[in-house]
């Protein structure tokens, strides 16, 4: 007797390749909490996280015949079309807005040590304070290892922009985390 | 990729710690998206749809069931009147002819006694008797030719053919003696009689020998060898049947036209949901507030089995009725389950099992089945089949029953 922690892939993604509501469900009820976390933390608020989370499963579901198993795990393939679709939506929020070039500053740095004793809702909540764009930035840098030239492709930004969103992301988190350390 | 942070896991793993989402709720959101921008294909009319799900499938197999207990109703009645004479062929065929001709001639000569003593001035009784001689032997022919043509004679049927030309024929022979003036009392038909029986004979040997060569049809037995494939649909009490296959090999004895006895093995993957009502895998204790609300399972395993086929129907085309039990060898048991903790989603686990459990004789099967001739080659047949656990099966303890169509190939080893 063995026990594993994963359902078997290719039956999900074999069923949801046949549009089979059963194992559609099968795989958003695996995945959804992990794809919400993830979502929440480009949102702004969990109203548009939801959007964000129903949008990019409308998008696994649709393209889930392209996934190929060879190349990345479902998780990661997923994952990666719930960023793609929240810089979606992201854009789609920000249309109106010219895109501006920022130049370079200096990367400032952030204790280890204070993001530690912050909880999980804190560091949620001071993420999603932050403005769109800069959110989006700080999360495709930290969480996700993009670097800038990546960042600037999916975000249509220039590589410098996208440096200023980041340094205006640690620059916020450190206020914030200097303001809780004063609390 | 850029160079990380050190701080990057510490955000990570913060963010893991959120509260998960609703997902049963949002998942009835994404049912309708779904439903929207991925419309499933057109549902199957009605009645299709009906047939194959769970009520439907089960109707077919009683049905089926049904049907085929009718024939061997109907059957075994038409059976009956079949059976006496085929006691008579079974013994002996020459035996059979004899003493029917030698009842017939028996007849024949009391008649002719009695219309002799009634009327004792016949001269010419030789001439008498051999129109009616003439008309026994022509209703003989007739009888039997016509009840081989339908491979069924009776004994009965026959005699009281015979008769009823006998007592027709008594009219006649009452009134021609009338006419006649001359007196032989003491005239002796036993001459008449040896011509009529070797007459008889002479007339019935063909018959005979047909009539031997469906005794050798009839008791046509041997071993037989074949290849079954077909599809398996599983389920718990006939709810929400899940779709698997079968393949195998089948091994047969005929002991006569009708019964043989069947055995095998199959390969079976079979797939069954059940929503927690029944599965009971060994060690498993409810632990308090965690409930299991759907079972997924998949199972691979060897099924030997061991079944009684009678043939309702023989011929080209046949009919036949298979019962008997099967043994159930899990090779691989693979179970999915999602469970609620506290009334929310808790999640889903997964077990696998292998090799782990025998169900010997633990499913009773039943089929019917049709059966084609292929010339010299073999036979082909499909068989609609039923099965049903006598006990919980496999390691979640499930009690597994199965419907499905079997189509295989046969053939004679001689």
């Amino acid at each position: 007797m063995s026990f594993e922690s994963a359902l078997p892939e290719q039956d999900l993604i074999k069923g949801c390749t046949l549009n089979d509501r059963r194992v559609q469900e099968l795989l958003y009820k695996q995945y959804c909490s992990s794809m919400m976390v993830l979502c929440k933390s480009y949102a702004k608020n969990e109203e548009d996280a939801i959007e964000v989370l129903q949008d990019g499963f409308l998008k696994v579901f649709q393209q889930i015949d392209r996934y190929d198993a060879r190349k990345s795990s479902i998780y990661t393939w997923m994952r990666t079309i719930m960023i793609r679709t929240a810089i979606d939506f992201l854009r789609r929020q920000n249309k109106k807005n010219v895109a501006i070039e920022w130049k370079e500053e200096h990367d400032p740095g952030i204790e280890a040590e204070a993001l530690q004793r912050m909880s999980a809702q804190q560091i949620l909540y001071m993420l999603q304070h932050l403005p769109a764009t800069t959110r989006a930035v700080f999360n495709l840098y930290i969480t996700e290892g993009y670097n800038h030239r990546e960042i600037g492709e999916l975000l249509k930004i220039s590589e410098g922009t996208s440096k200023w969103h980041l340094s205006e992301a640690r620059k916020y988190l450190i206020n914030s985390l200097k303001a809780k350390e004063r609390a | 990729m850029n160079k990380r942070h050190p701080y990057n896991n510490i955000i990570e793993r913060k963010l893991e710690q959120l509260p998960g989402a609703d997902a049963a709720h949002l998942w009835n959101d994404m049912h309708a998206i779904l439903d929207k921008n991925m419309p499933q294909k057109k549902e199957k009319r009605r009645i299709v749809a009906w047939l194959f799900n769970d009520k439907g499938l089960l109707f077919l197999t009683t049905a089926s069931i049904i049907a085929a207990m009718s024939s061997l109703f109907f059957l075994s009645t038409k059976e009956n009147s079949t059976n006496s004479i085929k006691k008579i062929v079974t013994v002996s065929p020459d035996k059979f002819i004899e003493d029917e001709g030698e009842k017939i001639s028996e007849s024949s000569k009391e008649n002719t006694r009695s219309a002799n003593e009634s009327d004792s001035k016949t001269n010419n009784n030789l001439a008498a008797t051999a129109p009616l001689t003439s008309t026994f032997s022509h209703a003989i022919k007739n009888n039997l030719a016509t009840k081989q043509s339908e491979k069924y004679i009776s004994k009965n049927q026959l005699r009281q053919s015979i008769q009823a030309t006998i007592s027709n024929d008594k009219e006649h022979f009452h009134i021609a003696p009338f006419g006649l003036m001359t007196s032989h009392k003491d005239f002796s038909i036993a001459t008449n009689y040896d011509k009529e029986k070797l007459s008889l004979n002479r007339q019935l040997k063909p018959v005979a020998n047909k009539v031997k060569a469906i005794i050798r049809d009839n008791n046509k037995n041997g071993l037989y060898t074949g290849i079954i494939s077909g599809v398996d649909l599983s389920s718990i009490h006939f709810h929400a049947a899940r779709t698997g296959a079968t393949k195998g090999l089948i091994i047969g004895y005929a002991f006569n036209k009708k019964w043989s006895i069947e055995s095998g093995l199959f390969w079976d993957k079979k797939r069954v949901y059940d929503d927690g009502s029944y599965f009971k895998p060994p060690g498993y204790t409810a632990t308090s507030g965690i409930t299991i609300v759907a079972v997924n399972g998949k199972s691979r395993l060897y099924e030997l089995p061991l079944n009684i086929k009678y043939t309702i129907i023989s011929g080209k085309r046949s009919l036949f009725a298979t019962t008997g039990l099967s043994s159930y060898f899990m090779r691989l048991e693979n179970y999915d389950y999602e469970y609620l903790q506290n009334n929310q989603p808790g999640g889903h686990n997964y077990i696998s099992y292998k090799n782990e459990t025998k169900n010997w004789f633990s499913v009773v099967n039943f089929s019917i089945g049709y059966s084609q001739k292929l010339g010299d080659i073999g036979n082909i047949r499909i068989e609609p089949y039923l099965k049903l656990p006598v006990k919980n099966l496999g390691t979640g303890n499930m009690p597994i029953m199965s419907t499905g169509l079997n189509i295989g190939f046969t053939k004679p080893l001689r």
